[in-house]
């Protein structure tokens, strides 16, 4: 289990540890579906357990934003590394979430 | 005619029946010489007994006369005497003309009580006598003879009656044996007053017996004289007997207290009782008594004859019997020996044929049969038997010879067959970049599997197969094709082109549909890098240096080669480091069956090979066989050996030392094989000392690279293979992503823009631009029907 989900304080909460890389990224696909459901709430991820990211783990975030994004709430992000942070860097996609 | 062997163990059939049938006839004979001999002896007897007795009954009646012409003499004087009683002197005469007329009558007495007569005072007995030829008259009674006690007197007038006395011998007249008649006279009141008597003398009875003896000894006719016949008297004194000293001296008892019987002496009572019979006495021999009495004296006259006189007729009928009986014993034996041992001979001299044959001479003669008999039925199955056994001897020694014929062949295939694999290990020694070794064992004399090696202009080109089937038909297709390989190799270097070549070869006139599963491959000893194509065998194993890696070599199956004319096959790619091994192997390893049936399975194979690798010697081909070989063994056990078992292992072992890392990774077009490319790259990084951010780079620009051709090249549901080649020196990190399938360049795809708000931004080509951003150098090309993605990074340390 790489994202684990729970409510707290009245919005999405998730601790995401390990590595999203493709193969991983496939099986989370089911992991997140409680977030997108409730993503009126806002999702909070605390990355700080997330130690590899490909562009598959990226389509999965991508897919929180858009949820969010629609009901007028927003993904934050909690203690990302280093690596993580270099390749939300490079793709761009470092300003789709608030950074905590 | 053979000689009677009647005495030795082993005797003849004809002997047997012969012994059997003279026997049963010897017991019938002897039964019924028994019941003719003891019924002829009872007829003897009875005859005997009628004719002693009649011969008893002639002296009987001669006695009573004699003894009655006495009696009636003296009864007819009576009335003289009574009218003479009163002239006493006139008695004198009376007597005197009793024995004048009697000439029998040797003295007769009227004795009178005492003082009958006054005058003559105490005794008077007129008394008549013969002396000479003249009678003499006296006065009997005096001191010296007072015959009032004597018997003759006293018996007969207590009895009151007339009575005849024991015999006796007189003293006075002649020591003759007499005997005495004497009557009692009774006056009218019923008193005796006197005793008339008469003697006679009984030489005569000794005479008549004397000639009935004679008569009875000539009609026996044996001239022995042992008959003989006797009288004896009241208390048994003999009377009269051949031998005279006992007559009057011994009795009948004396002589029965000498035999052993004491029935004899019951027998002497009888006869003194006066009765009449038989009887057996035991007397040095077995004597017939036949006795009847003289009932007026009570005397008992008896004939004895000796028991082997009377049977001496039956005696000799049944020695005539016998003799005649023995006779015809020896002639039923000696017919019966010929005749039965002259149909039985042909027996004798079908058994020596029997050995003959038995011998092997399958033609001897069978001995000459005319009958129709069993004889005859014997002789036809003995020839039908010699013919049959004639006929299959001679097909079993056609056929043995075949077999023969066929193993010596089979053997000469197998030493072929044998010769025809590299057997001289290690085949390379000068060559110190690979270590091969390889081993088959054939199930049957020759088999369907086959494994090779040959290198040429710096490769090694290697293949293993198994064909299908078993048996010569397998072995000629195995060389077929293990040839076809040699020489292919010689000049062809895609394993793909020499698996087609192959193929073609094998298919064109395959009118027995035989296919053969092969493994081609080709390693560039310089670099590592292998080809392989795979023709539907088993993947081989691949066995990473450490030993920290044991997989299959991810192979697409591809159709075994013969099956199809014209077919394509395709080729992997991979680059192998120094120190790994592959080890090939045939379907006789993961399908070797124990005793309950149960496979060896692919499980078991990878669990030992990584076992063997762990193992702190220096892994080489040859212990990773031996190991195996012990492993498929013991687990196997004593069940047959179902298929060949053939397997090789090829150990690359090529030093490089310009500090050049190579390595490869073959994957499955499937995404969740992607993790392997952690290892991957964490091998290369530890290998090259790469920093932490360098190592995730270029595993997340190597996963992107994969995953765009996992997701691209192959369509949906098609099984395919992604290599990738690494080159890492100390300047560049290359890496070549190859794949075989449709062409498709994902450098000509447009770039995303980054900057576009979420909603806006596509899912696709996210991955290819972050290939782009990681590497210095990404370029695509086309070649040999791959599709060829090579990335290189500079990872000079500044």
């Amino acid at each position: 289990m790489i994202f684990d989900v729970k409510e707290l304080n009245g919005g999405m909460f998730a601790t995401v540890n390990g590595v999203l890389d493709t193969a991983a990224a496939t099986e989370a696909q089911q992991e997140i579906i409680p977030l997108v459901e409730n993503a009126d709430k806002g999702i909070v991820l605390d990355c700080s357990g997330l130690k590899y990211i490909s562009s598959s783990g990226l389509r999965l975030l991508l897919t929180l934003v858009k949820a969010t994004n629609a009901r007028g709430t927003r993904v934050a992000l909690e203690n990302i590394t280093k690596e993580v942070k270099k390749v939300l860097v490079m793709t761009g996609f470092i300003e789709l979430f608030d950074l905590r | 005619m053979m000689p009677i062997n009647i005495f030795t163990p082993s005797r003849s059939l004809a002997a047997k029946i012969t012994l059997w049938v003279t026997a049963a006839m010897l017991m019938t004979f002897v039964v019924i010489t028994l019941f003719i001999y003891r019924t002829t002896a009872d007829g003897i007897f009875m005859e005997a007994n009628a004719r002693y007795q009649g011969l008893l009954d002639n002296n009987n009646e001669e006695v009573n006369a004699t003894l009655k012409a006495v009696e009636v003499a003296i009864g007819n004087n009576v009335p003289l005497v009574e009218e003479s009683l009163n002239r006493p002197d006139q008695l004198y005469n009376i007597v005197k003309r009793i024995l004048t007329l009697n000439p029998d009558i040797v003295g007769s007495a009227i004795a009178f009580e005492p003082e009958y007569y006054k005058d003559k005072g105490q005794w008077f007995a007129p008394y008549a006598y013969r002396q000479g030829n003249a009678i003499k008259v006296i006065q009997l009674g005096s001191a010296d003879y007072e015959y009032h006690y004597m018997d003759w007197y006293q018996i007969p007038k207590h009895l009151g009656k007339a009575y005849w006395s024991e015999p006796y011998y007189d003293q006075n007249g002649g020591n003759m044996l007499m005997t005495t008649y004497s009557l009692p006279l009774l006056d009218n009141d019923g008193r005796m007053y006197a005793i008339f008597t008469a003697d006679i003398a009984l030489e005569w009875l000794s005479s008549m017996m004397q000639q009935t003896d004679s008569i009875n000894n000539s009609e026996q006719e044996m001239g022995e004289g042992n008959a003989y016949s006797f009288i004896i008297g009241r208390s048994g004194t003999y009377i009269a007997h051949p031998d005279h000293e006992r007559v009057a001296n011994e009795t009948f008892f004396s002589y029965t207290m000498q035999t052993p019987d004491s029935t004899d002496e019951l027998t002497g009572y009888k006869m003194i009782n006066g009765e009449e019979g038989n009887a057996v006495f035991h007397y040095n021999g077995r004597f017939r008594v036949y006795y009847s009495p003289i009932e007026r004296t009570g005397w008992s006259m008896a004939i004895v004859v000796p028991e082997k006189e009377l049977l001496a007729v039956a005696n000799r009928t049944g020695l005539v019997i016998i003799t005649l009986m023995i006779i015809g014993l020896i002639i039923v034996f000696f017919v019966c020996h010929y005749t039965i041992g002259l149909i039985t001979k042909p027996l004798t001299r079908f058994a020596d044929s029997a050995d003959e044959i038995a011998q092997g001479n399958f033609d001897a003669p069978l001995p000459a049969v005319k009958t129709r008999d069993e004889m005859g039925r014997l002789h036809d199955s003995f020839y039908t038997m010699q013919q049959s056994l004639n006929h299959q001897i001679k097909e079993t020694i056609r056929i043995n010879g075949q077999k023969n014929r066929i193993e010596s062949e089979l053997q000469i295939a197998q030493a072929i067959q044998m010769a025809m694999l590299p057997k001289t290990f290690p085949p390379f020694p000068t060559c110190n970049e690979v270590a091969i070794y390889g081993r088959l064992t054939p199930a049957r004399e020759v088999g369907g599997d086959l494994y090779d090696f040959c290198i040429r202009d710096g490769m090694l080109f290697y293949c293993i197969g198994d064909v299908s089937g078993k048996g010569v038909p397998a072995s000629l297709l195995m060389a077929a094709t293990r040839t076809l390989f040699r020489t292919i190799a010689a000049h062809e270097s895609q394993p793909k082109r020499i698996v087609s070549m192959l193929n073609d070869s094998i298919a064109e006139d395959n009118e027995m549909n035989m296919f053969v599963t092969l493994f081609v491959g080709m390693i560039d000893l310089t670099t590592g890098r292998m080809l392989y194509c795979n023709a539907g065998h088993d993947a081989p194993l691949l066995i990473s240096n450490d030993g920290r890696h044991v997989g299959q070599l991810p192979v697409i199956p591809n159709l075994p080669a013969g099956a199809f004319y014209g077919r394509n096959y395709s080729e992997q790619e991979t680059v192998i480091d120094s120190g790994t091994t592959i080890f090939l192997f045939t379907d006789g390893l993961t399908e070797a069956m124990n005793n309950s049936n149960e496979a060896f399975g692919e499980q078991r194979l990878f669990d030992i090979a990584q076992n063997i690798s762990k193992k702190p010697e220096k892994m080489t081909p040859r212990l990773l066989i031996d190991q195996m070989t012990e492993a498929v063994h013991a687990y196997v056990g004593d069940a047959e050996q179902s298929d060949d078992l053939t397997m090789m292992s090829i150990q690359y072992t090529r030093q490089h030392n310009d500090g050049c890392v190579r390595r490869s990774l073959a994957l499955y077009n499937d995404v969740k094989y992607t993790s392997k490319l952690s290892e991957y790259v964490e091998a290369i990084a530890i290998e090259k000392n790469f920093e932490e951010d360098l190592k995730t780079e270029i595993q997340l620009a190597l996963e992107e690279a994969v995953v765009n051709v996992m997701s691209y090249a192959y369509p949906e549901g098609t099984v395919g293979i992604v290599n990738i080649n690494g080159t890492i020196d100390n300047e560049w990190a290359t890496f070549v992503v190859t794949d075989s399938g449709i062409p498709f360049d994902p450098l000509t795809k447009e770039e995303p823009d980054i900057t576009l708000p979420a909603e806006d931004r596509p899912i696709g080509g996210l991955g290819i631009f972050m290939v782009r951003h990681i590497m210095d150098e990404v370029t695509y090309k086309r070649q040999d029907g791959k599709n060829m993605l090579t990335l290189k990074k500079k990872v000079t340390k500044n």
